[in-house]
Formats: structure tokens, sequence, C-alpha cells
């Protein structure tokens, strides 16, 4: 397009880049803005979260500190109390490995009193072996009745004669062991 | 020269989109990324720190609800129940004493295997002993009395304060009410540990079975003087070994 006579056209006749690239031109910029925008928007919200989170580290670190400094002043506690709750286990476990030996004599007395009960001995094991002295044949087989009778009623277990001799004077001597049912 | 300004003049727009697209990339991959992992790297010890703050909060909580006088006298009933070597007086002192109560006699005695008497480095620790985690020291012991006195002894050894366990009985019946007892008798020690801890290892506070233990263990009789006084004054310091009432 020519222009009229005593007129200067400053605009260029035509554009120096094609329409497709000025398109694509177009579009670029809109990327650009955009992702500049997106990556200010990010950076923005990361920085400030890092540096929120940065203050609240901080903090936490100072707090970790006085408790500790706190802690350190309370170590004679801490000591006195860790040693005591030691001590308590071992209490706890000692008391629960003790034995009520009296109810032993309590369930074995009333059946062969003494003197015809010689000794009761009780292994590791708590197996309890019971020696009686009997002035006739006849009552060692009562005491053995007796026995028996016991582990049917499920008293005793196991019981096993595990001696008999007789005295020069026409006694015997008997022992029995056995494993208690009865708590001990 | 003149083609490149005139290629940049024209191509201006261009140069500036594409740019800020790797301004925008590169900021991405130098920028943002590394300070997201960062910032999750942070969130991850924070959780942590956080974490150990609570426990280090709840330990101080649990410490300071601890009254100090409260805790030396407790440890003082439980050392006088197990105390922190073999302690071989108070445990002839608490058989005597228990003979005493009960009106039997004490024949015999015997240590079997007494060992150091003040340290328990390089002992074998057996099974039981374990088991139970404490030494064990054995003891035999024979008392003679009259039937009833016997089993008086038999039930109040186990509510000794300086707690004693019979392993073993042999009843020998001398007549009709009296008896002679051998007995295999274990008495407990624990030594008081050297070292607490970290300040961050927890700790945690007296559950109500073992107040009740300790009160308990309290109500027992105690057949020797105490190991610490209740008048026992404090340092002002803390001491080197804070395990030390």
């Amino acid at each position: 397009m020519a222009a009229p006579v005593g007129h200067i056209n400053l605009f260029k006749s035509e554009s120096s880049i094609s329409p497709q690239l000025e398109g694509i031109q177009e579009q670029l910029r809109v990327i650009g803005y955009g992702a500049i925008g997106i990556f200010l928007l990010v950076g923005l919200v990361v920085g400030v979260t890092f540096v929120v989170m940065q203050a609240q580290y901080q903090s936490l670190t100072n707090s970790k500190t006085q408790l500790i400094e706190r802690i350190n002043r309370e170590s004679q506690k801490e000591g006195l109390l860790v040693s005591l709750k030691d001590r308590i286990k071992v209490v706890d476990k000692a008391i629960a490995s003790q034995k009520p030996w009296s109810s032993l004599l309590d369930t074995i007395l009333p059946l062969i009193p003494p003197p015809r009960l010689t000794n009761i001995g009780v292994d590791d094991e708590d197996r309890i072996t019971i020696t009686v002295r009997l002035p006739s044949i006849e009552e060692s087989m009562n005491i053995v009745t007796t026995m028996l009778q016991l582990a049917i009623e499920q008293k005793i277990r196991n019981p096993q004669l595990t001696g008999f001799s007789f005295d020069k004077d026409g006694g015997v001597r008997m022992s029995l062991s056995f494993l208690p049912l009865f708590t001990l | 020269m003149i083609s490149i300004n005139k290629a940049i003049r024209i191509y201006q727009g261009l140069l500036l989109s594409i740019g800020l697209i790797i301004i925008a990339i590169g900021g991405t991959l130098f920028g943002i990324i590394p300070g997201v992992k960062s910032s999750l790297s942070m969130f991850e010890e924070m959780q942590t720190l956080g974490k150990e703050v609570e426990q280090l909060k709840r330990k101080n909580e649990i410490l300071e609800s601890f009254d100090l006088e409260i805790l030396r006298q407790e440890l003082s009933v439980a050392l006088s129940a197990v105390p922190g070597d073999k302690s071989l007086p108070t445990l002839f002192t608490t058989i005597e004493g228990l003979t005493q109560q009960t009106n039997t006699t004490l024949t015999a005695m015997n240590l079997s295997s007494p060992g150091s008497i003040s340290t328990v480095s390089a002992k074998i620790v057996s099974a039981e002993e374990r088991l139970i985690g404490s030494g064990l020291l054995p003891i035999s012991i024979t008392i003679d009395g009259q039937l009833d006195n016997l089993k008086n002894f038999l039930t109040t050894s186990t509510t000794v304060r300086r707690l004693l366990r019979i392993r073993k009985v042999d009843i020998l019946f001398l007549n009709e009410t009296t008896a002679r007892a051998s007995l295999s008798v274990d008495a407990f020690y624990l030594p008081l540990p050297q070292l607490i801890g970290k300040a961050s290892d927890a700790i945690s506070p007296m559950t109500p079975n073992e107040e009740e233990l300790i009160a308990r263990l309290g109500n027992f009789p105690l057949l020797v003087p105490p190991i610490i006084g209740s008048n026992t004054t404090l340092p002002q310091e803390p001491k080197s070994d804070p395990f030390f009432p």
C-alpha cells in the first residue's frame, strides 16, 4: 500500500516474522509469563514454609536443650528412680519365688504326726520325701493306703515307696516320696 | 553484527518468552526442587525432634513429680530388702532376729559360697540369678524349736524386710513337739547401677503395683538397722554418682 503524497509511512510495509511464528511467539509469551508466575508463587510458598519450619526447628532445638538441662539438674532423682525400679523388679520376683513351706507341714502333720513321722525333706524339684517309723507292718500298710488315697484325691502325685526296712525291735522304717499338688 | 542485532530486534518477544521459561525451569530445578527437598528433610527432622522433645517433656514431668526425700525413703526400703552388695551383717542379723522372734534356736549357719564380700565383678551369673535379675547368696541354716515355732519361722521368713527365700527344707522330728529344720536359704542382692542413661532415654513413672509393692515391703519388719537414715542430709551439688542416696 503506497503512502499518499506528502505523508511518510513509518509502519512496516510487511511483518518481519511470519504469522505462524507470531502465533508461536504469542503462545510462548503466555507460557513464559505463566511459568514465571507459577515459579514465583511456588518459590514464595516454599521459601515461606522453609523459613517458618526453620523457626519452629530452632524453637524445638531450644526446647530440647532447655529440657536436657532441666533433666540433668534432676539426675539425682533419676538415679534414685532407676535404682528403685530395678530393685522393685527383683523384689517382685523374689517374693513370687518364696514358697509357703508351712502349708507343707499343715498338710502332712495331721495325716502322719510325729513321732511316727521322723523326717520331711523337699528337694530342689519340690519332691517331698517323708520318713516314718512305725511299730508294725500293718500300720505301714495304713500309711501306704493313706498316700494312695491322697493320690486318688489328687492332693499328691506320683507317690513312690523309696525305702522300707525293719528295725531290731520289730518296728518298720519307711520312706515315701511324692510330688505335692497343694500349693508349695 | 547488524544481522545479529536485527535478529534480536525481530525475535525479541520470542527470546523474552524463552528466557522466562528457561528462568522458570532453572529456578524450579535449582531452587524450588532443592528447597522442597530441604523442607521435607527438615519436616522429618522436626517430626523426630518433636517426638524427642515430647519424650523429654514427659521425662521432666515424671522427674519433677517425684519428691526427692520420698524417693530416698523408698529406695532405702528397697535397699533394706535387696541390698547393693551381699551385706552379710544384715543377713546374719535378719536370721538371728527371725529366730528370736519365733522362739527358735539357731544351731548352725553355713555360708556355702561367700565369694567376694565387697564387689561382684567377674562373677559368673547362674541361670537362677538371670531369671530373678539379682545376685543370690546361698546360706544353710539349722534351727531347733517347737513345731509351732518352726512353722512360724517358715511363715515369718517370707515377710521380713531383708528378703529371703527358703529353697530346700529338711525337717527332722526329734519328738512329738520339737523338730530340727535344716534350711537352704537364698538372700538377694543387686549392685547399684554406676551410670544413668542419656537424658533422652525414656523413664516410666511408678506404677500402682510398684507403689503397692514398696508400701507392702515397708510394712515388713526390719530386723536390721536402716541402711539410709531419714535424716541423712543431701548434698547441694549433684553428686558424681547420682545413684548413691
